[in-house]
């Protein structure tokens, strides 16, 4: 799976002492102990380090300034890394943002494009990948905005009712876009992280019964963010083993689902051909 | 820009379905690769060229094209292999032949040992015959069962040494260990209690 994995040790962050943390915490604890989900739990658990990473997000560090050990967990997000291969984290560092130089920047052939393009005087402003960003930000030759689904605007909304929101369409990776923009140096940072965590938190119980409870499903799955369409994803499987075991008992053995799809597809080219 | 051509080989693999191999795209991969060359030659040129005011940023982006672009081939063949690896699960060792066709020349090689490696651990675990991993994904609960034939598939030799002759329609009694192989791959249907 191309899971957002941690690269720093897993047991750092279940020992990260959450007590020590007066942050909305009943609210999180609502979600852990959903009992009208039969499954709710289990699959929660398989998400429990990413939502403790989202967790870790929403932590303000200026209440911690007299307390160092307390400031290194708190910067602990800063450290915290997807999994070296995963697809969806490249794909989240290549969504562009809207920035303007305050450095003048020399050497690079396609900006000089771009600029010449332009007239200079009306619109400073260009769109770059996040991760050439992040280059710019070292040198600190550049400034950004927060992008439109992160804008005050739509903070907004998504605090007013994060369930009627098309995530998809507002940003196709809006929670590992959205970590990685909280991660860089920005006034808005910590406003980005906790309305993250607060949005996953509100969708979470929307997402769990649709998967669970409709049979067509596809207009609510098009509406989820990629990490939401993974949990949703497991939850439908876990719900359909569920419910085989439930009417026909277990010990039944069937034919691989990927040989069940290839022949599938062998039959649906054929079709084609003719 | 740089890294578009990296992202378009990525997006051609996500697209695809889960559970197929898109052809190997030698082409996109030589056209990266040459695109960090010329970029490790721009890097060199400027330290050559320039001793003192160097274009810190230009070369710090560079240097993070060339380590983005590394990143993303290295996902491209790391997703390639983990699907399989999976078909190794899923279908067994033999390959359909137009999933081998999409296949490279070093994969089919990195195919191959990892057969060899799955049946040599095989061999080493459980009683002296060695433990089948790939058997009993379900737990069994009885030794024989009744199945029936999905497709003429001519003969079939029984532990026992008899022989049987599979017809399409007809139920047989077969052992567990027997028949899931074949249920596995759709030449039998295990009837229903």
């Amino acid at each position: 799976m191309n899971f957002c994995r941690q690269t720093q040790s897993n047991s750092k962050t279940k020992s990260f002492n959450t007590n020590s943390i007066n942050l909305k915490s009943s609210r999180i604890d609502s979600v852990a102990s959903l009992d009208d989900f039969p499954f709710t739990k289990k699959i929660l658990t398989n998400y429990l380090n990413e939502i403790l990473i989202l967790r870790c997000h929403c932590v303000e560090p200026r209440r911690f300034q007299d307390n160092t050990t307390n400031i290194k967990e708190i910067n602990m997000y800063r450290n915290i890394k997807p999994h070296y291969f995963s697809i969806d984290a490249i794909m989240a560092a290549q969504e562009k943002i809207q920035c303007s130089f305050i450095k003048k920047v020399e050497h690079v052939d396609f900006l000089d494009s771009i600029y010449s393009d332009k007239d200079e005087e009306s619109d400073p402003k260009i769109e770059l990948p996040l991760w050439m960003v992040k280059v710019f930000l070292v040198g600190k030759s550049i400034q950004f905005d927060m992008p439109k689904a992160y804008n005050e605007i739509y903070r907004g909304v998504l605090t007013a009712d994060a369930n009627v929101v098309d995530l998809f369409k507002l940003c196709k990776h809006f929670y590992l876009f959205g970590k990685f923009l909280s991660q860089l140096e920005h006034r808005e940072a910590y406003e980005v992280r906790r309305t993250l965590i607060q949005t996953f938190i509100d969708r979470f119980k929307q997402t769990m019964d649709w998967a669970q409870n409709i049979d067509d499903n596809q207009p609510c799955f098009n509406r989820l963010d990629c990490l939401e369409r993974l949990i949703f994803n497991d939850a439908r499987v876990a719900q359909q083993h569920l419910n085989i075991y439930l009417t026909e008992g277990s010990g039944q053995m069937e034919i691989a689902a990927m040989i069940l799809n290839y022949r599938k597809r062998k039959i649906h080219e054929s079709r084609v051909l003719e | 820009m740089y890294c578009d051509k990296v992202i378009e080989l990525l997006k051609e693999l996500e697209r695809s379905r889960e559970d197929t191999i898109p052809p190997y795209n030698n082409d996109g991969i030589n056209q990266v690769l040459s695109e960090m060359k010329t970029l490790d030659a721009e890097i060199i040129d400027f330290l050559r060229k320039q001793k003192d005011n160097l274009p810190l940023d230009a070369i710090r982006l560079r240097r993070a094209a060339i380590e983005r672009n590394k990143r993303c081939l290295m996902t491209y063949i790391w997703t390639r292999l983990q699907r399989l690896k999976e078909m190794r699960w899923e279908i067994g060792a033999i390959l359909p032949s137009d999933v081998r066709q999409n296949l490279s020349q070093s994969e089919i090689e990195w195919f191959n040992n990892y057969c060899k490696t799955l049946v040599s651990y095989m061999k080493t675990i459980g009683s002296d015959t060695g433990l089948n991993l790939t058997q009993d994904t379900k737990p069994p609960k009885s030794l024989y069962t009744e199945v029936r034939s999905l497709v003429d598939a001519g003969k079939l030799e029984l532990e026992s040494g008899e022989v049987l002759i599979l017809r399409k329609n007809s139920q047989y009694m077969l052992s567990r260990s027997q028949a899931e192989p074949l249920i596995r791959q759709g030449i039998l249907e295990q009837v229903r209690q």
